[in-house]
């Protein structure tokens, strides 16, 4: 099973089974919780992301294995601003949050 | 031979139709300005050629109203050859679309628009390898460049003389395609099989289709003409492959493409600028903000707009009227066509054409906000308010091209993503104090309010959009949910706007207006002087002179209006009147109250009859306020009624204009009499009064909400 299922709240069930497991790796994370200038790896989507909204994610580039930048912030962190293969594009941070990776 | 135009979002697709065709359709400098599909016909040497503009797409799955116009077209258009341009900074992006496109079977070319100089490029493309890979013609060219378009034009000439370019059915790109993944090309094998048929006798595109049915793509399966048990077996079948699968295999096919092609990609990044430091930076992007819209009011109402426009009433409308007012006497001596004249020509279209330089100047302001990439960032930083009160940052483009136009505005809102938003935004856009309200704004300002009609005026600005907003929230709580909209944009890099744009934008909108003038407005001025100078039984008598017909109809009228402090019969028609377009509320003013003896027009001839009693149209400070505050919000014009028939609907918009004339209506009450109070009782009972209406406000929503929730939500605060 992969390791990040476990420690995704959107796969609670499997929580607790693999706790002890999660606990001892660096805390895996969904895309909402980057910080500015910070570099990442897409790997895919959780379970509760939309299918519209995951359809268009991928045509815009989050595939499995693609490099992120997060560039910027809005003022209040709602929007989050992404470098993705060479070019910029803002989505809402609920929308990020359906986006899981790996942090460099 | 018909071309259609597709591509990503703003890849400068309708700029290069406004060059092939020699139109002057908006462009600008973010996604998602082009929303409807427009056609022309033009000719290149012996050969007739049908160019279609289409709204851009990032794929051939469509989200919101305007992606679905390319795909439909697409779609039932099996005639036409597609003419896909990409942005040469973005290919592995734009790549995407060009899949989907080249599954479709048309004759297609590929065009790579190098918006910048060479050595900026992000992608070094070398064009031969890049045809070979993929089957298909491709050419470079800077569609802002006339010469490299004219090279287009002839290669276009070329090609529609070609047979084999007519017959050209992309099987190089097919077979590699399919070939790219074994897993896919045999789930695409199982599909074929069972839906095999269907496709032949729907006739439809089989490539493309049996993609789109491994995509689930509901739309394209719909049109199938499936049986339960096809349904299910394909169900069966997109099941064992994920989204997130064909796109990664779509994605790893365009890299191995631009790399066997030998196209190289600088290590940068496409729109970003040192720009961005300064005016998304966290402490200044509100205040620079604010900055540039006081500048785009100050050009308009004031330095040059201001200068222009009294320049062009002081020689053109003043000598124009004399010169024309001279000519009439000079034919005939008849009083009641010398009034005509002197009144419904020159007075009343006098007051709205002086006015010429200051709309134009409003345009080419939002023209420039437009080409300079600022709007995007705009949006994205407005996005976090705009999404507290239910709407999408894009709504930014909405709003602001409201200051223009609302009926264009209301059309720009087909970009928003779900039908609720739509909607929402496009109701919201006529709340924008458009350009058509700017000529009474002017007239009525400084008519009551002298040097202090800056205030005044910004005022109306900003109360327009907060009522939007305020507006929005109430939609949102009630009858227009769109919960968590996505908002997903794509920042443009910063552009310098050229001379040449900032021209056209000008010339453009100035010739609108001038039609404008010209066509609408002489038409209603003429109606409503007749309306106003003759009784029921079409007798002349003038606008003082008795019962006319405008005169009955206003007294009926007025006593609505008479408790907003603006109840004489003239502003009350003027108010009707200017349901048709919002300029003719200060031409029938200025030809209601007209003094048409002295001849030629002046505002301030027409500000001082206000502020006289004894008028048809007679206001004190705090009923002009009222006025302008109703002008602003109430119901929008004909134009813009039709534009939100047209998009959203008979009953949508039968609730936008009735909510119109009832904010209108409460709103300017409220300024009337909170007006009068600070000019009775002094500044500080007006607060005090404020504070309670604040308090029982408050108090009544609480009250509301506290009935209206029942629900019990599991709060720790009762032990229930």
């Amino acid at each position: 099973m992969n390791e990040f299922f476990c420690c995704n709240k959107f796969y609670g069930q499997w929580q607790t089974q693999c706790l002890k497991k999660c606990e001892s790796n660096e805390p895996k994370f969904t895309f909402d919780m980057l910080k500015p200038n910070e570099h990442a790896v897409v790997w895919g989507f959780t379970g509760g992301a939309p299918d519209k909204i995951k359809r268009r994610l991928l045509e815009l580039g989050f595939v499995k294995d693609t490099w992120v930048i997060l560039e910027n912030v809005s003022q209040m962190g709602d929007v989050m601003l992404f470098n993705l293969n060479g070019y910029l594009l803002s989505i809402r941070r609920d929308v990020a949050k359906l986006i899981w990776g790996a942090r460099k | 031979m018909k071309l259609a135009l597709v591509g990503n979002p703003n890849t400068g697709k309708t700029t290069l139709y406004n060059w092939l065709s020699a139109s002057s359709e908006h462009t600008g400098n973010w996604h998602g300005v082009t929303v409807d599909f427009k056609e022309k016909q033009f000719k290149i040497k012996d050969e007739n050629f049908e160019l279609v503009d289409l709204p851009g797409v990032y794929s051939l799955s469509p989200l919101s109203f305007e992606e679905k116009i390319t795909r439909d077209y697409l779609m039932a258009n099996k005639d036409v050859a597609i003419v896909n341009i990409v942005n040469a900074n973005n290919l592995y992006r734009n790549f995407y679309l060009l899949t989907e496109i080249l599954m479709l079977n048309r004759p297609t070319i590929l065009v790579i628009n190098k918006t910048c100089s060479e050595e900026k490029l992000l992608y070094k493309v070398n064009k031969n390898a890049l045809q070979k890979e993929l089957g298909i013609k491709v050419f470079e060219v800077n569609a802002e460049n006339p010469r490299d378009v004219n090279d287009l034009k002839n290669e276009l000439y070329k090609l529609a003389k070609s047979s084999t370019f007519k017959n050209q059915k992309n099987e190089i790109f097919n077979q590699k395609f399919n070939k790219n993944n074994e897993k896919i090309e045999n789930l695409l094998k199982k599909i074929e099989i069972l839906i095999n048929f269907n496709i032949k006798e729907q006739n439809l595109d089989k490539n493309f289709v049996l993609n789109k049915c491994l995509e689930n793509d509901q739309f394209v399966i719909s049109k199938l003409n499936l049986s339960n048990f096809q349904k299910d077996e394909l169900v069966k079948i997109c099941g064992q492959i994920s989204a997130e699968e064909i796109a990664k295999n779509k994605y790893d096919f365009i890299g191995r493409v631009l790399q066997n092609s030998g196209t190289k990609k600088l290590n940068k990044t496409y729109g970003k600028s040192k720009i961005d430091k300064v005016v998304l930076n966290k402490y200044l992007s509100i205040p620079i903000f604010v900055i540039v819209m006081l500048v785009v009011f100050y050009l308009t109402f004031f330095s040059v707009g201001k200068f222009l426009s009294e320049l062009l009433l002081n020689i053109t409308v003043n000598g124009l009227g004399e010169f024309v007012l001279g000519l009439v006497k000079s034919v005939t001596s008849n009083q009641i066509i010398y009034d005509f004249f002197a009144v419904a020509i020159v007075q009343g279209l006098g007051s709205v054409f002086s006015f010429l330089p200051q709309v134009v100047i409003l345009f080419v302001c939002l023209g420039v906000l437009e080409h300079s990439g600022y709007l995007s960032r705009l949006a994205f930083m407005l996005d976090d308010v705009f999404a507290r009160v239910g709407l999408s940052g894009k709504g930014v483009y909405t709003l602001l091209m409201g200051f223009g136009c609302s009926a264009v505005a209301c059309l720009s809102a087909r970009t928003m993503e779900d039908k609720n938003s739509q909607i929402k935004t496009a109701m919201l856009a006529p709340y924008m104090s458009c350009s058509a309200k700017l000529p009474l704004y002017v007239v009525l300002g400084s008519a009551f309010f002298g040097a202090s009609n800056v205030f005044v005026i910004l005022a109306m600005y900003l109360l327009g959009v907060v009522v939007a907003l305020l507006l929005s929230v109430f939609y949102e709580k009630t009858f227009l949910k769109s919960g968590k909209q996505t908002f997903i944009l794509e920042f443009p890099p910063y552009k310098v706007v050229k001379l040449k744009t900032i021209k056209n934008i000008a010339i453009l909108n100035a010739k609108q207006f001038l039609v404008r003038v010209g066509s609408l407005l002489i038409s209603v001025n003429v109606i409503v002087w007749v309306l106003s100078n003759f009784s029921f039984a079409f007798k002349y008598v003038a606008i003082y002179g008795g019962e006319s017909i405008m005169q009955t109809i206003g007294k009926f009228i007025a006593p609505i209006f008479a408790p907003l402090g603006f109840g004489s019969w003239g502003a009350s028609t003027a108010l009707v009147a200017g349901l048709v377009a919002k300029e003719i509320i200060v031409s029938s003013i200025a030809m209601i109250n007209g003094v048409s003896q002295n001849g030629g027009y002046n505002h301030l001839k027409i500000s001082s009859s206000l502020t006289n009693a004894t008028n048809p149209i007679c206001f004190t400070p705090a009923s002009a306020i009222a006025y302008m505050v109703f002008c602003l919000l109430y119901s929008p014009c004909f134009a813009t009624m039709a534009m939100l028939k047209k998009e959203i609907g008979k009953k949508w918009l039968l609730v936008s204009i009735l909510v119109q004339f009832a904010v209108a209506y409460v709103i300017s009450l409220i300024v009337y009499s909170l007006v009068n109070v600070v000019i009775n009782k002094g500044i500080l009972v007006a607060i005090f009064y404020l504070f309670l209406f604040g308090i029982t406000l408050f108090a009544f929503i609480y009250i509301i909400k506290h009935f209206t929730n029942k629900k019990c939500m599991g709060c720790k605060r009762c032990k229930k």
